[in-house]
């Protein structure tokens, strides 16, 4: 290519002449040898624990021409960096022997150690995971591949956006939200007007890897008062007090002007001079800050943060603007400023900077796409609740208002979202809290009550603002409050809860305006006994356990220390649950409802079984007699009667219909219609509805529901009128009302009578 | 994922693969098809299995009720000769669309949205392949010109190259793209980074009393921007099919005179398939030893390389001896535009260890680059191709 021999960085290190007694070592270097034909290899001594491999790699060239015309040839000197102990847990590193490798114009290289070459940046993520499946001549092949795309202009995965510099050897760390110090930078808000540079107040905490500092707040000249008596309040504190808060006053600093900078530094300043030198490169001066720090700082410890902020032409890969924080601190002493100045070279390390979650962020780690809207109600922060409720936090999606009146007993921890320390705060409060301290940097729309589902169901006006009302609370009760609740026609209700001792999950979500409804979803979830034995077996238990008078129903709370119920079964189904949950948030409520069950099994082994049950609109309508009473029919059976009535026209015709009566919700479900049985009679006038075969088929519904559904009514069509009872109908019901109230808990008598154009019930 | 051609190794005969990565869709482009019953699984080791290939790395999509069905966005022939078309009536479905099933994804048959051929789809075919490929050719103009609704479905669309003054093909001009043109819309898609600048065939030679097939190819320029924005090309790969000399002075003539040489770069190439499988006929008539003399319009040709240009021949090995196609004369004059090292035969550029590899290029800022070498493991487990465990192996105490 015409260059000069490069200076190569290998000639200022020894030739490596010890023994190596690391076995991995050694045959990995003689795989390497053969990988390259067998030529001896060339080693140095790279700082007695290392050792280096003198290598030249080959590297194929872009046929256009290298990308900025960057400095990469075709035969590129390398050397392979390893350690004599930990290899090969502590992967090689790779470095350029090249004193004039363009490192300047390169991201991906690691800052270097002073008058070292950089090493190469080889693996998005963990080198050591990533050599624990490779071996030396891969990492070979990889260096070649780097090369030819630092070559091609390929090394950035994004043209359009700017490779960050890679950093290495922090001390500690600086939490802050970069969109907060871009937004300083760019706007140019300068403590002092027309200056270049900004205070924040930091909280500081100290770990064994350095110093930990979380940006609090930006001090602006409007909360500089508040912000001095925060920090004096707290410098006063006793320093055994674990309240104590440990303020420090940083700096960012940037350049008013407005001219970008694309080349990398990888030798960071380690004193204040070349700190200055560094700003300088990127047309940053510190004279400003200098002069502060030496007239009005007013830290008490030596540490500053300061942050200084360099303009890139390109946006940065994984942030949101064209800003590259440098963060490091200074320690300045008493003594090291006189006179405006920073007089001593006082020493400067680079910290590593965090951004705290915000629900943005956690949003795209967790891929959730999906939308709840501005406000949610979660009823129930229980066991389940919180679990489910975490998992949807943890999602980016907070929009909650937690109600739970109970408070968190020790035993709960054995099944809690909670952690430890909330023991006998209110589970709603505790709850709220650790979504809290996930987020501590926003202001979250969360918040939470101790008051009762029910106090917050009768809050009228209340409900209609909420776009999801979720109902985890496993209780009967607060279900039929929740079914009679005036929900506005916006509001998407979902009710979790478990059954079969904790095996069962059971989600119903209701379709638009609320139909289906939570209680229809469970009426035609017992249905399902039709198609499934797993809902047979199961409601044929739950009908076991209530007959031998244990304290466990159809809907199980675990909120007993008696009930027998791990922590890990609750959280498959609040995984499970809270997935579901985020997948139907990403779309508009359907037409339909949905139950999902998430069925767990022990034997033969631990495992789970999931399934979708899609459940159309039902035919709702009110009692003709008594519209405090409601009937929903299953979709398909009305036209299934009145197909039956046209087929018997003129004469009447009629049966039994099946399926559950509800009286606090004043609701009869139907599920089924059987057929006239064979024995019953009709002419045009009268139906005598049989009972052959009649019996037994109920007999076997209840077997099969597990007593959940049964008889329920009955109908007879008229097909030539009238459209109301007729006096032969009417003394029926008389027969059957007395009948029905001998028993222990009373049928309503509900009969149906079906006409050309109308569908009468009636419920005695 | 980087746009791509792949030149696929099949002997005297062409087939490349063109895929352009937009908008995280990768539209396919087939050039030509050479695939030999032989190739198929392991039987022979100096083959590679090119439909294996296409149906590891064609995109699938659910057609009919046909979940997971293998599918090309567009088919473009050259011409009809068997060496660019062999295999497509048992590897590529035919027919309507709608009657695609299972037992076609089963037998192993890709989809094609979209057929690319010139209009001599409506003279007479030389080899079953052809027929099939005229057929089904026809099947589609017939949907277009009768206005049928199924006309725009994927597996009917249709673009005709070149102008042959065919009265069966009037009225079908939305469809057609004559020499000078620039392709942009593929299968129904806009691509910002990628287009196809016409060259061929003219009208000229397709209404010639005689027609010679080869010089009718279609030839074309495709042309890769790095991104959207980008003002110049990044990669320019030319296919020329058969077209001898005749036909690329045409291109040469016709092109400069429009200006495009300069105003489009319509000539310009980084990477050159070397027409009709490196034979004499891009230089000059055969035989080569009456006509030894390059003609100047092909050589210009080439000087239109830019950079460190690569050309490929897609044939045989080239040995030096009097065989045409390959020529080992034309090789030569390659190699003196190029270099040795830049001149690919697809038969030898790559091999593991009898079998010939397929030439990839990946589409970078900078140009054309040879795929990266790929990474082994440290751990590993033997495939069904293994040689050993498809031949006996003998063991004994003696």
């Amino acid at each position: 290519m015409g260059q000069s021999k490069p200076k190569r960085y290998s000639a200022t290190l020894a030739p490596f002449t010890s023994e190596i007694t690391n076995l991995d070592l050694s045959a990995s270097l003689q795989g390497l040898v053969r990988f390259l034909g067998g030529k001896p290899l060339k080693l140095f001594d790279w700082d007695g624990d290392q050792l280096a491999i003198s290598l030249t790699v080959a590297v194929e060239l872009p046929p256009l021409g290298n990308f900025d015309g960057i400095d990469i040839r075709k035969q590129e000197p390398v050397l392979i960096v390893i350690n004599l102990v930990n290899y090969p847990h502590v992967p090689p590193a790779v470095y350029p022997d090249r004193l004039d490798f363009p490192k300047d114009q390169l991201a991906h290289l690691y800052v270097t150690r002073e008058g070292g070459p950089p090493a190469f940046c080889l693996i998005r993520g963990s080198k050591e995971e990533w050599y624990a499946n490779k071996q030396l001549k891969d990492l070979v092949i990889r260096v070649s591949n780097w090369l030819r795309d630092a070559a091609s202009g390929e090394l950035t995965i994004d043209a359009d956006q700017f490779d960050p510099i890679r950093l290495e050897g922090y001390w500690g760390m600086v939490i802050y939200d970069y969109d907060q110090l871009m937004d300083v930078v760019t706007q140019n808000k300068s403590y002092i007007p027309q200056s270049d540079f900004a205070i924040g107040l930091f909280e500081r905490n100290q770990s064994q890897k350095g110093l930990i500092f979380k940006l609090n707040k930006i001090v602006t000249p409007a909360n500089t008062k508040e912000t001095f008596e925060e920090f004096q309040k707290e410098k006063e504190k006793d320093a055994s007090l674990p309240s104590k808060k440990r303020y420090h006053f940083g700096y960012i600093v940037w350049s008013n002007h407005q001219t970008v900078f694309d080349r990398y530094e990888v030798n960071l300043p380690s004193d204040w001079e070349r700190l200055k030198v560094f700003g300088a490169q990127f047309g940053i001066g510190l004279q400003n800050l200098e002069e502060w720090i030496a007239t009005a700082d007013a830290n008490t410890y030596v540490t500053i943060p300061v942050i200084i902020g360099v303009k890139r032409p390109k946006p940065l890969i994984g942030f949101s603007g064209n800003i590259e924080f440098f963060n490091f601190c200074l320690r300045v002493d008493s003594p090291d400023v006189d006179d405006g100045k920073i007089v001593n070279n006082v020493s400067v390390f680079f910290q590593a900077h965090k951004q705290p979650l915000t629900q943005r962020r956690a949003r795209e780690i967790s891929g959730f796409k999906g939308s709840f809207g501005s406000y949610n109600l979660i009823i129930g922060c229980g066991a389940l609740g919180s679990k489910i409720t975490m998992h949807l936090a943890r999602s980016g999606e907070t929009n909650f208002i937690l109600v739970d009146p109970d408070d968190l007993s020790p035993h709960n921890l054995a099944r809690h979202a909670a952690p430890a320390g909330s023991v006998g705060l209110n589970k709603a409060d505790a709850l709220k809290n650790e979504i809290n301290r996930i987020y501590p940097h926003e202001k979250l729309i969360l918040t939470s009550t101790d008051k009762s589902g029910h106090y917050v169901l009768s809050a009228g006006d209340l409900l209609k603002v909420f776009n999801w009302i979720f109902d985890f609370t496993a209780s009967n009760s607060f279900s039929q409050s929740l079914i009679k609740a005036r929900v506005a026609g916006i509001s998407r209700v979902c009710k979790c809860y478990l059954s079969d001792l904790g095996n069962l999950g059971i989600l119903l979500l209701e379709g638009k305006d609320r139909n289906p409804r939570i209680d229809d979803l469970q009426v035609i979830l017992y249905s399902q006994y039709r198609h499934m034995p797993s809902i047979t077996e199961w409601l044929q238990r739950e009908n076991r356990q209530e007959e031998n008078n244990l304290s466990i129903t159809v809907g199980v709370g675990c909120n007993s220390e008696t009930i027998v119920l791990s922590d890990d079964v609750i959280s498959l189904h609040s995984a499970y649950f809270a997935g579901v949950i985020k997948s139907e948030s990403a779309h508009e409520a359907g037409e339909i409802g949905k139950i999902y069950l998430n069925q767990i099994t022990q034997v033969p082994f631990y495992s789970n079984v999931c399934n979708l049950i899609k459940v159309p609109r039902l035919d709702v309508m009110p009692a003709v007699n008594d519209s405090s009473w409601q009937v929903r029919f299953q979709a398909g059976i009305l036209e299934e009667i009145k197909q039956r009535m046209k087929e018997s026209s003129p004469r009447e015709t009629g049966g039994v219909m099946v399926g559950r009566a509800n009286f606090k919700t004043r609701t009869i479900h139907v599920v089924e219609a059987l057929a006239a049985p064979p024995d019953s009679q009709a002419n045009e006038v009268c139906f005598f509805r049989g009972i052959e075969g009649l019996p037994d088929a109920i007999e076997q519904i209840n077997t099969l529901s597990g007593n959940q559904l049964g008889y329920i009514g009955e109908w007879h069509s008229h097909p030539l009128g009238p459209n109301q009872p007729s006096q032969t109908d009417l003394n029926t019901v008389g027969k059957f009302k007395n009948y029905f109230e001998q028993l222990p808990t009373p049928l309503p008598v509900f009969l149906m009578i079906v006409t050309p154009n109308h569908i009468l019930p009636y419920i005695f | 994922m980087s746009s791509k051609i792949t030149y696929y190794p099949v002997d005297n005969g062409d087939q490349s693969l063109i895929s352009v990565e937009e908008d995280n869709y990768t539209t396919n482009i087939l050039v030509d098809c050479r695939i030999r019953e032989t190739s198929k699984g392991s039987t022979d080791p100096t083959q590679y299995d090119v439909k294996a290939d296409l149906l590891r790395t064609l995109r699938k999509r659910r057609i009919n009720d046909v979940e997971g069905a293998t599918y090309v966005d567009i088919f473009t022939l050259s011409h009809g000769d068997d060496d660019h078309l062999h295999g497509f009536e048992s590897n590529f479905y035919q027919g309507d669309p709608k009657n695609y099933k299972k037992k076609n994804k089963d037998d192993g048959e890709i989809f094609i949205d979209v057929l690319w051929f010139s209009p001599m789809v409506m003279g007479t075919a030389t080899n079953d392949d052809e027929r099939c490929f005229n057929k089904e050719a026809k099947r589609r103009i017939k949907l277009h010109r009768d206005k049928s609704a199924d006309k725009d479905l994927p597996g009917n669309r249709i673009v005709i190259i070149g102008y042959d003054a065919n009265e069966d093909l009037d009225g079908l001009n939305l469809v057609r793209k004559v020499p000078g043109q620039i392709i942009t819309r593929f299968n129904d898609r806009d691509l910002k980074t990628f287009s196809i600048f016409i060259h061929g065939p003219y009208q000229q030679h397709l209404s010639d009393e005689e027609v010679d097939k080869n010089r009718v190819s279609v030839v074309f320029q495709a042309r890769f921007k790095a991104t959207a924005t980008s003002a110049g090309f990044c990669t320019l790969a030319m296919f020329g099919g058969d077209a001898d000399h005749h036909a690329w002075k045409f291109i040469l003539e016709k092109t400069k005179q429009k200006g495009n040489d300069v105003k489009q770069q319509a000539l310009s190439w980084d990477l050159f398939l070397a027409p009709h499988h490196c034979s004499w006929t891009f230089f000059n008539d055969c035989p080569q030893d009456k006509n030894p003399t390059p003609v100047a319009t092909s050589l210009k040709v080439l000087d239109y390389k830019r950079g460190v240009a690569k050309v490929i021949a897609s044939c045989k090995e080239i040995l030096n001896n009097d065989d045409n196609p390959p020529h080992y004369k034309a090789k030569e004059q390659y190699v003196k535009k190029v270099n040795g090292e830049n001149f690919l035969n697809t038969a030898t550029a790559i091999k593991s260890g009898k079998t010939p590899q397929p030439i990839i290029f990946e589409i970078t800022a900078q140009g054309p680059m040879r795929a990266k070498k790929t990474e082994g493991s440290a751990s590993v487990a033997g495939g069904s191709a293994l040689g050993v465990i498809n031949q006996p192996s003998g063991y004994g105490s003696k």
